[in-house]
């Protein structure tokens, strides 16, 4: 029987792309027909936003039978997970554990340990998994990062952020973490304290790596740790001849927290061997010396190993402040655009950094110099007081700079440019992890 | 230059080139066959619908060649309907059905896309009842199993 008369299935199909899930949902209660043409996409995306904790028999029996049409799974709580524990095949894509609470002013718990095994028995049964985002990752997540780490083959997205606290990881966990990831790894983006306290009593004892032969290595590594830290070649000794786990495709590595002068030990042999690496920040908000990861030198050097370009840093010095002539619009944008040019080795020079508050002449000039040379590197802006940058100009920024992650622009006592300033200092000063991603197609 | 298409009816409609090569189908066709006056049969299509089919082609000519933009918000996706085109589909249900038939045996993607939007809309924000009443659908659920069915679903509809 056709679902409507004159109406082949395959173009309900069609149709069906072209409505939301509430009418998904209404369409599958019509008859059989549509029931068996329409489930699978309804089942497609589950989404347990609102669900209370304990769904019906007949939900969980919907949910077995229905469980291989799932591609990405989002959910406020850990309890329907189970529901897919039981189920033959599992071919998920992406799991988004979110906040628990709806209004998110009210602060997480985080995950319980028995929520951590049912998020971890889930990964096991999602060879297919690509993205992960844990918005209340556990506290000590060293089961998870392991399990992250080996046995999900095809992952590439990776975002793991703890309500209260950071993830407390050893610096070998997190080394052997990073290396053992996925070399199809695209972006990595975990809050975390790295800190080599009390490692006995959390670290279990050996990773379990399921592809030994690929992994092979970084065990080796992981027992044969022996990094100079002063030394360009920080390579360990053992391995030496092996070749250091790669990650081509790894374009934005975000690691924020702790690291307790662990940077250089734990980040710098993985960034070898990331040859496309376009961004990596580590914004520390608690430690007034060492503000980002970049700003240790040799993490830099490594960057710029890996990936032939050369990050720039710029800062004027704000007016007033015992300059002797003022600085202007055009000497800056002449200063930026000059600083962006090719060297003749062929390295790539880009602008990681620019400080150029309080300057309130700057105008149009930079900001049009801003946007010539932000598309790939710049990670922080600071314009603020600079008060010929418009709002409009910020808007323009944003939408190409697309690895900028701080943004400073707030601007007093100039109303035209105000307002979408400060909507955009708003989004940028939330405490999201990656604030310019729903910017960047602005 | 100037091609003739033949519907189901035997009538016979004379159209530009440019005009029935927005058909992938015929496109294809005249690339396959080259340089030739001979009529091209469409048993699929009655003249009535092939009317409203070459009057689309007809003004939609120009456009350029559709890049689909996948997008994952549904809402979106069936609100971009032109003018034009919604005016074009104000037909009954079964001249409806027939053009997007129509669409997709010529393959004429914008055209299939615009009469699967129109449908979307119908059934947009209805009751399952009020659906099979719009569509002359026959209920063959028992009433045990639509109560099942609904709680099947709960997850997705408490919000």
């Amino acid at each position: 029987m056709n679902p409507a008369p004159n109406l082949p299935p395959e173009l309900l199909c069609l149709i069906t792309h072209h409505l939301s899930h509430q009418d998904l949902v209404q369409i599958v209660r019509i008859n059989r027909s549509w029931y068996s043409t329409c489930s699978p996409l309804l089942w497609k995306t589950v989404r347990l936003l609102y669900t209370s904790r304990r769904l019906s028999e007949p939900a969980q029996r919907a949910f077995l039978r229905h469980s291989r049409y799932v591609r990405p799974l989002q959910t406020r709580f850990f309890r329907p997970i189970k529901a897919f524990l039981e189920a033959p095949d599992l071919y998920l894509e992406t799991i988004d554990i979110l906040n628990n609470n709806l209004h998110s002013d009210v602060i997480d718990p985080c995950m319980s340990a028995d929520s951590e095994a049912l998020l971890i028995a889930l990964l096991k049964k999602s060879p297919h998994l690509r993205t992960l985002r844990i918005k209340r990752s556990p506290k000590v997540s060293l089961p998870l990062l392991n399990i992250i780490a080996t046995v999900l083959p095809r992952f590439r997205f990776l975002s793991l952020f703890c309500p209260q606290g950071m993830p407390w990881v050893s610096p070998a966990t997190m080394k052997a973490f990073l290396e053992a990831c996925s070399p199809e790894t695209e972006q990595l983006s975990a809050w975390v304290i790295v800190e080599e306290d009390n490692e006995e009593q959390v670290e279990s004892p050996l990773w379990e790596l399921k592809d030994k032969d690929k992994h092979a290595c970084e065990i080796e590594r992981k027992h044969h740790q022996c990094f100079i830290s002063d030394g360009h070649d920080s390579v360990s000794d053992h391995s030496s001849q092996k070749s250091p786990p790669s990650h081509p495709a790894l374009h934005m590595l975000c690691l924020s927290g702790y690291f307790f002068d662990h940077e250089e030990d734990v980040v710098i042999p993985f960034l070898r061997g990331c040859k496309n690496l376009q961004m990596i920040e580590s914004p520390d908000e608690y430690r007034n010396d060492k503000c980002w990861i970049t700003d240790n030198y040799r993490i830099r050097a490594a960057i710029e190993e890996a990936t032939g370009s050369t990050l720039r840093r710029l800062a004027i010095a704000p007016s007033g402040a015992g300059a002797e002539s003022e600085i202007t619009d055009e000497d800056v944008a002449q200063l930026i655009l000059a600083g962006q040019s090719h060297r003749s080795d062929g390295r790539k020079e880009v602008w990681h950094t620019l400080h150029l508050e309080g300057n309130p002449l700057l105008g149009p000039l930079t900001a049009d110099a801003i946007l010539q040379t932000c598309t790939s590197g710049l990670v922080w802006l600071n314009i603020s007081g600079c008060q010929g940058i418009r709002g409009h100009h910020i808007q323009a920024i944003l939408t190409i700079a697309v690895h900028l992650r701080n943004l400073d622009a707030a601007c007093r006592g100039d109303s035209e440019a105000t307002d979408s300033r400060l909507y955009v200092s708003q989004i940028l000063q939330s405490n999201t992890p990656w604030v310019c991603w729903s910017l960047r197609r602005n | 230059m100037t091609v003739i298409l033949v519907s189901s009816d035997n009538q016979d409609f004379k159209v530009d080139k440019e005009v029935a090569e927005r058909s992938i189908l015929i496109k294809n066709m005249l690339e396959d066959v080259g340089e030739s006056d001979s009529p091209i049969p469409l048993p699929n299509v009655t003249s009535a619908v092939l009317t409203k089919v070459i009057e689309y082609c007809e003004h939609h000519r120009n456009d350029p060649v559709q890049v689909p933009e996948e997008t994952d918000d549904p809402r979106k996706r069936s609100n971009d309907i032109e003018e034009w085109d919604m005016k074009f589909m104000q037909v009954d249900q079964e001249m409806l059905f027939e053009i997007i038939l129509a669409a997709n045996y010529l393959d004429i993607k914008p055209l299939l896309d615009v009469g699967c939007k129109t449908v979307a809309n119908i059934i947009k924000g209805k009751t399952p009842e009020e659906i099979r009443k719009a569509f002359n659908i026959v209920n063959d659920f028992t009433p045990e199993e639509e109560a099942q069915i609904k709680k099947e679903n709960e997850w997705a509809e408490d919000r």
